[in-house]
């Protein structure tokens, strides 16, 4: 599936947030359960992610702590209260959005 | 392959869309460490390592892609960049304007009190320190509004030349003349006039409306002349700054 830019805007925040909700990840653990998930139906580079991660992050969305491994500086982050509540927000309006493509599609199939 | 992942290219590309800094670095930071662990495990999997590296660079991105979508959600996370025209413009505008109601406020309220002071009274440092205050003051806080904008941007390249047009007009619109009460109490005076081409333009948009009660001050155009130039060189100076800081520059950094 081929997808365009501003289709995908705010996707990656919420790919992020829903995986973050689960467990604690370090960068390239997030971008590859986002791809293994996705099966690659998202084409958006995987370094996109990395500047989403320093925005809400920037945004206390995110909480992060620094850990040595292998000698670099790797860093964890995990879900924030605001980031809980955000998150709630972002699939709430997803639902409403694929509710409303969802009864769209069934009104031309009926048409 | 591997000047595909140039760093000086990524860092470049960075710039030129307004990321640099600490932003920049920690996002090489990252992306490096990416490509590394990205690497390290397809070569695990099997992979010969030259092509797990083009297929690691393959997925990370290009560096345009990379750069315009780092920009974006940096914009995204502050308010300047998700308001860059009330950021730009409206808000130093209206600093401009409050520092000079705030100052003129002041000094008329002091000059009421010297108008009728005795002489003795009267401290005619703080006088010409306040003419001071108010005809350079609005002009610095505007000058490093401006040169905040040359350095971050967030409406590009029109909101930055209309910025500098606005606020190097506004910023030496008006002038503040203090004459001390050397001749005894009553004898001081305070008044505001207009100044510049800023100044000019508002009096004779003013004339439309009001009618032509007195000729022109051409000379008023001219005395602003020296804040104005300096207004506009530094303008020029923030674009000169801002072109230097986005050109690409070589850097033998590259990710093994």
């Amino acid at each position: 599936m081929k997808t365009k830019e501003h289709l995908l805007d705010g996707v990656p925040e919420l790919l992020v947030l829903r995986l973050l909700a689960r467990a604690e990840m370090y960068g390239y653990q997030l971008v590859s359960e986002i791809q293994k998930r996705s099966e690659g139906a998202f084409e958006f580079g995987e370094g996109c992610i990395y500047p989403v991660l320093h925005r809400l992050v920037a945004q206390r969305q995110l909480l992060e702590r620094q850990q040595e491994v292998s000698g670099r500086t790797r860093r964890y982050y995990r879900l924030s209260e605001a980031g809980k509540k955000r998150l709630a927000l972002l699939e709430n309006t997803w639902k409403q959005v694929s509710a409303t493509i969802t009864a769209c599609g069934m009104e031309v199939r009926h048409a | 392959m591997r000047e595909a992942f140039n760093l000086s290219e990524l860092r470049a590309a960075l710039r030129r869309q307004g990321v640099w800094g600490s932003s920049a670095e920690r996002l090489l930071q990252d992306w490096a460490d990416h490509l590394r662990d990205d690497v390290t495990r397809r070569v695990e999997c099997g992979e010969n390592p030259a092509l797990a590296e083009t297929a690691a660079l393959h997925a990370l991105g290009t560096p345009g892609d990379l750069a315009t979508h780092a920009a974006n959600e940096l914009k995204a996370g502050s308010w300047i960049g998700r308001h860059p025209w009330v950021a730009g413009l409206a808000i130093p505008v209206l600093v401009w304007l409050l520092t000079c109601a705030t100052v003129f406020c002041c000094a008329a309220w002091f000059s009421g009190l010297f108008s009728y002071a005795d002489t003795k009274n009267v401290n005619t440092e703080v006088l010409q320190g306040w003419k001071l205050v108010f005809n350079w003051l609005p002009w610095l806080l505007s000058m490093a509004w401006l040169a905040r904008m040359a350095c971050r941007m967030p409406g590009g390249w029109k909101l930055f030349s209309i910025t500098t047009v606005v606020l190097t007009l506004c910023s030496t619109m008006w002038r503040m003349d203090i004459h001390s009460p050397l001749q005894g109490p009553g004898s001081g005076s305070c008044a505001i006039s207009a100044s510049g081409p800023g100044g000019f333009l508002f009096m004779g948009t003013a004339r439309l409306f009001l009618g032509p009660e007195e000729e022109p001050a051409w000379s008023s155009i001219l005395a602003g002349g020296p804040a104005w130039c300096l207004s506009a060189l530094l303008a020029i100076a923030g674009l000169l700054v801002r072109f230097w800081a986005t050109k690409s520059r070589p850097e033998p950094e590259q990710v093994a």
